[in-house]
């Protein structure tokens, strides 16, 4: 179960340690949807996009800002390759933060 | 001759200064103690009282005891690891060392209260609850207690397991709410304080740390909720 993100898009501008993660949320409807979550501070963008507006969710009862279910839920995992590919967000991908391990995901 | 026998010591007298000596060592050494600690980072014993004596055979030989490979330990009185799970761990490693009357064989990592509900105070007053990829924020702080040469950037180590962490940011807590030597930054709720110990609280690991020989921290970045802990490790 993997805990930390395999791919992220750049350190954290927050808090400066956090690797701001690629999530996917929703598989298991028809609508997966994309997060930028931060792995220390677990601030959150909806958007590939560091510089737009960031929110946290509840520090105990952790939801996707998209869908309102549990942020670390089943329904959702650190996305892998081909859930960026799904999510349309492989060039935001910065390669220097890769973990090179795409098995049991959560 | 007369004096040159006056100057003899008798043997009582031998022990009765021999004594004085020893118990101004021992004072010297208990009040140094804390100064050490905190200017070194060690984590120098305590003098054995004799409950402690009596009770500590009992800790080691309960427990199945590791260090990690990559953590080398730190003091004379490295804290030892045992070998399960963070918050099980906890309350296996604080039952056999009652340090008082109180009853403090039911703390959390020697230091924690035990609210229920998985929630967790600790004596300076910071709550440890569930939340984060880990389910726990204890178990995402036992990360940071040991390298990850694997992590992409930095990724800091605390020194001292989990007990020592969780006393070192309850250290950086108080002196983070005095403002000593600390920065503080609020964002929709967070608080992120950045408190400079003055000395050594671990190094900074990941693929950056080891890089770079893994340079000492000095620095401690704690992130909250109100009081409730969301991250800390050292910078």
């Amino acid at each position: 179960m993997a805990k930390s993100p395999q791919h992220s898009i750049a350190h954290c501008p927050i808090c400066g340690a956090g690797l701001c993660g690629i999530r996917i949320c929703g598989m298991r409807d028809e609508h997966p949807h994309g997060l930028i979550v931060c792995d220390e501070c677990e601030a959150i963008w909806t958007e590939p996009n560091i510089s737009a507006e960031h929110q946290y969710p509840d520090a105990e009862e952790a939801r996707c800002p998209v869908c309102t279910l549990p942020l670390w839920g089943p329904q959702s995992r650190w996305a892998t390759f081909d859930d960026c590919s799904e999510l349309g967000w492989i060039d935001e991908i910065d390669p220097q933060f890769d973990v090179h391990c795409d098995e049991d995901l959560v | 001759m007369e004096q040159s026998a006056s100057r003899r010591r008798t043997p009582k007298q031998q022990t009765t200064i021999g004594g004085v000596v020893l118990a101004g060592v021992i004072a010297l050494y208990a009040l140094a103690r804390p100064v050490i600690n905190e200017r070194m980072g060690w984590n120098l014993p305590l003098l054995p009282t004799p409950a402690a004596v009596e009770d500590s055979p009992r800790e080691h030989s309960e427990l199945e005891v590791v260090r990690p490979a990559d953590q080398k330990p730190v003091g004379p009185n490295a804290p030892l690891v045992p070998k399960v799970p963070a918050r099980t761990a906890a309350k296996v490693e604080a039952q056999p060392v009652p340090a008082s009357k109180d009853d403090t064989s039911k703390l959390v990592h020697g230091l924690l209260k035990d609210l229920g509900s998985e929630r967790y105070v600790s004596p300076a007053g910071l709550m440890y609850t569930r939340g984060g990829a880990e389910g726990h924020r204890l178990d995402h702080l036992e990360r940071h207690t040991v390298d990850d040469p694997s992590r992409p950037g930095k990724h800091g180590v605390f020194d001292g397991g989990m007990e020592g962490t969780l006393k070192l940011i309850d250290r950086a807590y108080d002196r983070a709410k005095t403002g000593t030597r600390t920065t503080k930054e609020i964002d929709q709720g967070r608080t992120i304080y950045t408190v400079d110990m003055g000395s050594r609280v671990g190094f900074i690991g990941g693929q950056d740390g080891n890089r770079q020989k893994r340079p000492l921290a000095r620095r401690v970045r704690i992130v909250l909720d109100q009081n409730r802990v969301i991250t800390a490790y050292p910078l």
